[in-house]
């Protein structure tokens, strides 16, 4: 600007012969950063060995020098091989006794099935001897080819199905939460604190721990995890809405609403259009991690591929174990491919 | 049509008060092209948002028709008034249609504009006013944060025309447009209020500008009116009287002389008070 040295704006002070006596510059890295800095480093320290992480690392040296045969034991190691050794090949087959089917017909096998006949020794208790003895026995076994991995399928998609109904209820409760969590929209500032409560409280109740009580509610099965899912997720979500509304371009909202436009109206024009492309991004999120997360709901029995999972781990059956894990696996990632290729059409498309 | 009497705005609470405009009281009649000038920071877009109803003056009152403007009645004063803003504030993710016709939203139902269902007669005279501003129809539906500076203020001039309002206030219209953008884009707007009979209260940076198409001239400095009367009685020492002593010229288009920024009492330039209307 200039301002003539006369100029009464300039408030009488003597102005200074250079800019370096008047103007404070600030060290690059002041005293209190670099005091910061050393607490900081000192408390990190702290903590590293308190969580074990010093053994930890310990173990995984040695395990390694165990691999490349420097040490003849190692905890890490042998942990880790007896789940490889029976973790391997995965499970896909599923067979069953014939005898232990109820009215077993032959001639009307299922799909894809065949019957095998198979020569098992058994040890049987000797009545007359009072001794175990091993016996040979012929059993006749039920062999469906895809049979166990069809079953982790079909638990998979109830897994997907809880997620998604999950994520619809927390995205209903979510939307009404966000409106009365938004500053610029919220009735009065007690329904504001409310709002945010509630998102606060939902989020911060963990869902393994409300699933138990759902559980305890609705029963065995999806219906506990699907609710536990939506509350929890409902928080997340009421969250991120209320903070995009608050953030977006106040703009075009206060030239609708000099018009005379009422609050929903100017939402529904000024705000909605703006935070969706966000909202559209943070359901795609909140579905994967639902989906993620409902496959170990169901070792509290919340229903999902969980139950299955955790039996079948408590039953040292590493091969169907690994083909559970890569089920979820292959889930995932498909997911993710599909919600980045929905992205691109929802929003990179205008 | 539109009468100020002795407003003032005072910002701020008890410790920094910032005394926005200060006892400004003015009056338009019906059909009147009105240029507000002044410095940045003189209070011009105070007055336009008081008139409005977007800012509560902190004394004095707003005829607007004959009637006082009230806190019940501000709703429905301000359907019959249109704004156009500096920064456009078009929704740009929503298509040029859709953008005109957010400006009909008070007249429309709650379900029927939820729904984005404006009645036809909305949507034809969104059209008309589309060509009216020189959109092409090909640029109906496409988003409006895709158009150029000089064509969003466009549609946000048919917006602002869509409920036919009595009243248009224009802040800085053309502050963020090139020279001849801005020509064209006053020439519409003085067109679209010719054609409807509306007033216009437009505050502007250019002096050539206000020269061409106002029909009067009221300028104000440091929250004050210092100047009200016809175009052609703008001569240099006003011009200087109003942007603080600096000499006129294009200088002037250039914002960033004196704010009242601070209320210790400056130094007592020659101040003329505006024969009020």
């Amino acid at each position: 600007m200039s301002r003539q040295p006369g100029d009464p704006d300039s408030g009488g002070t003597a102005r200074p012969a250079s800019a370096a006596e008047a103007w404070r510059l600030r060290e690059p890295y002041s005293k209190k950063l670099i005091l910061g800095l050393l607490v900081g480093f000192v408390a990190l320290g702290w903590s590293f060995q308190r969580v074990e992480l010093d053994r930890a690392v310990a173990g995984t040296v040695r395990a390694v020098a165990y691999a490349a045969g420097l040490t003849d034991e190692s905890q890490v190691a042998t942990g880790a091989a007896r789940y490889a050794k029976k973790g391997w090949p995965v499970v896909i087959a599923d067979e069953r006794p014939v005898m232990r089917i109820e009215n077993f017909d032959p001639d009307r096998l299922p799909w894809l099935s065949r019957v095998e006949t198979r020569t098992v020794v058994e040890p049987e208790f000797d009545t007359e001897t009072m001794e175990l003895v091993n016996r040979a026995v012929t059993r006749e076994y039920l062999v469906r080819p895809v049979g166990y991995l069809s079953r982790v399928l079909v638990l998979m998609l109830e897994t997907i199905e809880m997620a998604f109904w999950g994520t619809v209820m927390a995205v209903l409760i979510a939307i009404p939460l966000a409106f009365l969590g938004a500053k610029n929209y919220t009735p009065w500032g007690g329904v504001y604190h409310l709002a945010r409560g509630v998102c606060s409280f939902n989020r911060a109740m963990p869902e393994l721990i409300s699933a138990l009580f759902l559980v305890l509610m609705f029963g065995f099965g999806p219906i506990a995890g699907m609710l536990a899912l939506g509350f929890h997720t409902s928080g997340l979500l009421g969250k991120f809405f209320a903070d995009d509304i608050e953030n977006a371009d106040p703009g075009p909202q206060l030239a609708l609403a000099s018009t005379g436009a009422g609050k929903l109206k100017v939402i529904r024009f000024a705000v909605l259009p703006q935070v969706l492309p966000q909202y559209i991004a943070y359901t795609q999120y909140i579905l994967e991690r639902n989906v993620r997360t409902a496959t170990v709901l169901g070792i509290v029995g919340a229903g999902g591929i969980g139950l299955e999972l955790k039996g079948r781990w408590d039953m040292f059956a590493y091969g169907h174990v690994t083909t559970i894990l890569l089920v979820i696996f292959v889930t995932v990632y498909a997911l993710e491919c599909c919600s980045q290729l929905a992205r691109k059409k929802l929003i990179g498309g205008d | 049509m539109l009468t100020l009497e002795r407003i003032s705005k005072v910002y701020g609470s008890k410790g920094r008060r910032v005394s926005a405009i200060d006892d400004v009281s003015l009056a338009l009649p019906r059909g009147e092209f009105c240029v507000l000038l002044g410095p940045s920071g003189a209070g011009k877009s105070t007055v336009l948002r008081v008139v409005n109803g977007m800012t509560r003056p902190t004394k004095g009152r707003v005829y607007f028709d004959g009637r006082p403007v009230t806190r019940r009645s501000r709703r429905s004063v301000q359907r019959r008034i249109g704004t156009i803003h500096q920064q456009f504030f078009l929704v740009p993710r929503l298509s040029v249609l859709d953008n005109v016709l957010s400006g009909a939203l008070p007249r429309v139902g709650l379900v029927r504009a939820l729904l984005k269902l404006f009645p036809g007669v909305c949507r034809r005279r969104a059209c008309d006013l589309l060509r009216g501003v020189e959109l092409e129809p090909s640029q109906l539906y496409q988003k409006a944060g895709k158009l150029s500076g000089g064509q969003q203020q466009r549609v946000a001039i048919a917006r602002a025309f869509i409920l036919d309002p009595e009243l248009v206030l224009a802040d800085e219209p053309v502050a963020s447009l090139d020279p001849s953008t801005s020509r064209a884009i006053l020439r519409l707007l003085h067109a679209a209020s010719r054609e409807s009979g509306a007033t216009v209260l437009c505050s502007l940076h250019q002096v050539e500008l206000a020269r061409e198409f106002a029909d009067r001239v009221v300028a104000m400095r440091r929250g004050r009116l210092v100047f009200d009367g016809k175009p052609g009685e703008l001569d240099a020492e006003t011009l200087g009287r109003i942007y603080d002593g600096q000499p006129a010229g294009p200088v002037l288009d250039k914002p960033g002389a004196g704010t009242p920024g601070s209320s210790p009492p400056r130094a007592p330039g020659p101040r003329v008070e505006a024969a009020q209307a």
